[in-house]
This record gives structure tokens, sequence and C-alpha cells, in this order.
């Protein structure tokens, strides 16, 4: 996922925080966008929740313990971010551990509904509740293994295993029910 | 993925989050050691007064006198003494 191990990025950041930083931005910033913006959905709310969370790695980073990846550690402030966000627009979404109601998906200028298939795909997964959501897009969309989507998501391996094959058969039976 | 992210947002966006993370939290910092190093030098300063007026409570002519007394007590004879220390033993301002 990154062009620099994480060792290099954090003794980096120790020696010269700005360097490091830059390199950490550089490896993390577009697949924390990506995301982020699988659960916001709006580009704006993932902007402002990318913001803020790169902010808080680089006013945190002296907190954090080699007992997880980087990665990870950096996709669970930015997974934070993301449902403060959808909190903010109560509207939009339903909160953590909420009803498994199917959500719409909000229309901004950056979404592209020409591709059918894959705006089903999104509409499936925002049919999820947010920690089977947040389970699914981990393990599909950036590939970590259970361990690291249970540190994610703070909770147990056999949860984040059970929250991805939830989400896993809901969205097979919704495609499915939407051909 | 049918999203799609404005020309040029990432590079942008890290221009944006490298002034907002390393601006504001700078100047902060910046402050901190200042105000630390104030303290210490504050307390070191405190710290020599307080020792400069102790040492003062403490000085040779007190020493002197209490060393006569001392000595005048030693002249005393055993009864002399006795009766002393009976009197004064209970003194609540002599044992303070």
């Amino acid at each position: 996922m990154t062009s620099f191990s994480d060792n290099d990025i954090l003794d980096t950041m120790a020696s010269n925080p700005e360097a490091g930083f830059r390199k950490l931005l550089g490896a993390y910033k577009e697949p924390v966008y990506w995301h982020i913006r699988r659960i916001t959905v709006v580009h704006h709310d993932a902007e402002d929740a990318l913001q803020e969370t790169f902010i808080r790695v680089f006013r945190n980073i002296g907190k954090f313990r080699r007992d997880m990846s980087l990665a990870a550690w950096v996709f669970r402030i930015a997974s934070n971010e993301a449902l403060r966000a959808l909190d903010r627009r109560k509207d939009f979404h339903s909160p953590l551990d909420g009803a498994t109601e199917s959500a719409g998906i909000a229309a901004d200028e950056y979404f592209d509904y020409s591709d059918l298939e894959t705006v089903r795909l999104q509409r499936a997964i925002h049919s999820l509740p947010p920690k089977q959501q947040l389970a699914f897009n981990l393990r599909y969309y950036d590939e970590f293994d259970y361990a690291e989507i249970a540190r994610i998501t703070d909770s147990t391996v056999a949860a984040a295993k059970a929250n991805y094959h939830a989400a896993k058969e809901k969205i097979i039976r919704f495609m499915n029910s939407h051909d | 993925m049918p999203y799609r992210v404005p020309d040029t947002f990432f590079d942008d966006m890290e221009r944006r989050i490298m002034a907002k993370a390393v601006a504001s939290p700078r100047r902060r910092r910046n402050l901190l050691p200042a105000l630390r190093r104030s303290a210490r030098v504050a307390g070191a300063v405190a710290a020599v007064a307080l020792l400069l007026v102790a040492v003062e409570r403490v000085t040779p002519e007190a020493v002197a006198c209490s060393t006569e007394i001392d000595i005048a007590f030693d002249s005393l004879s055993d009864a002399d003494r006795s009766s002393l220390l009976e009197i004064y033993q209970d003194d609540i301002f002599m044992n303070q």
C-alpha cells in the first residue's frame, strides 16, 4: 500500500517531523481518502474528514505504539473521522450499530452514475450497518487482514470475520434482488 | 468505484494539510520549552534565596552565643543544673 515502510516513515518523523509527515502523507493520503469517501460518499465531507485525520495523525504520532501497523492506526483514525462526518449528517445515515435501512447515495458533482454496476454495489454497501460496511471495505478494497480490521474497528478478530461475511452475504442478496 | 475528485485535489490537499499541521502546533510547541526554562530558572533563584535566608538565620553570632551558654551551663554545679532543668523543662517557649 505504501512506497515507504512504516519504520522509514516513523524514523524520519522522529528526526525530522516535517519530512516524515510528508512521507506519511505521500504514502497514505490517497488510500485513506478513498476509504473515507466510501463511507461518507460526498466529496466535501470526505475532504474535511481527511484533513482532520491527518492533523490528528501529526499531533498524536508520539502516542503511536508499534503493536499495530501504521496503516491500521491511520485507518482507525480515518474510520472514526468518517463516522463522525456521517454523524454530523444524520439525515443521510443511521448511527453506528443502527438499523439496516437502505441509505440512498447522495448525489454530488464528483459522483459518476454512468457505471450502473458500481453504483449498485455502493448502494448495497450503504444498505449495511456501519460496522459491516467498515469490515467489508477494509477487507475488499484495502485488503487488510482480519486482525488489523479488528484493531481498526476496535473489535475482535471473530467479530471482524463475522461482520465481513454477513456483509458479503447481504451485498450478494441486494445485488441479486436489484438486477 | 463511481467516485471522482477534482483535478489536482490530492496535491492541493497535501499542501493544505502540511501547512495546517506544521504551522499551528509548532508555535505552541516553541512556547512550551521557553516556559519550562523560565520556570526552572525561577525555581533555582527561589532555592538560592531560601538557602541565603536559612544561612543568615544561623549567623556566627548566634553560634557564638549558643557556645557561651553551653560553657556557662557546664560551669554550673550539678544542683544548679538540675534545678534549671526542672524549672525550664516544661517551658513551651524554651522547648519549641
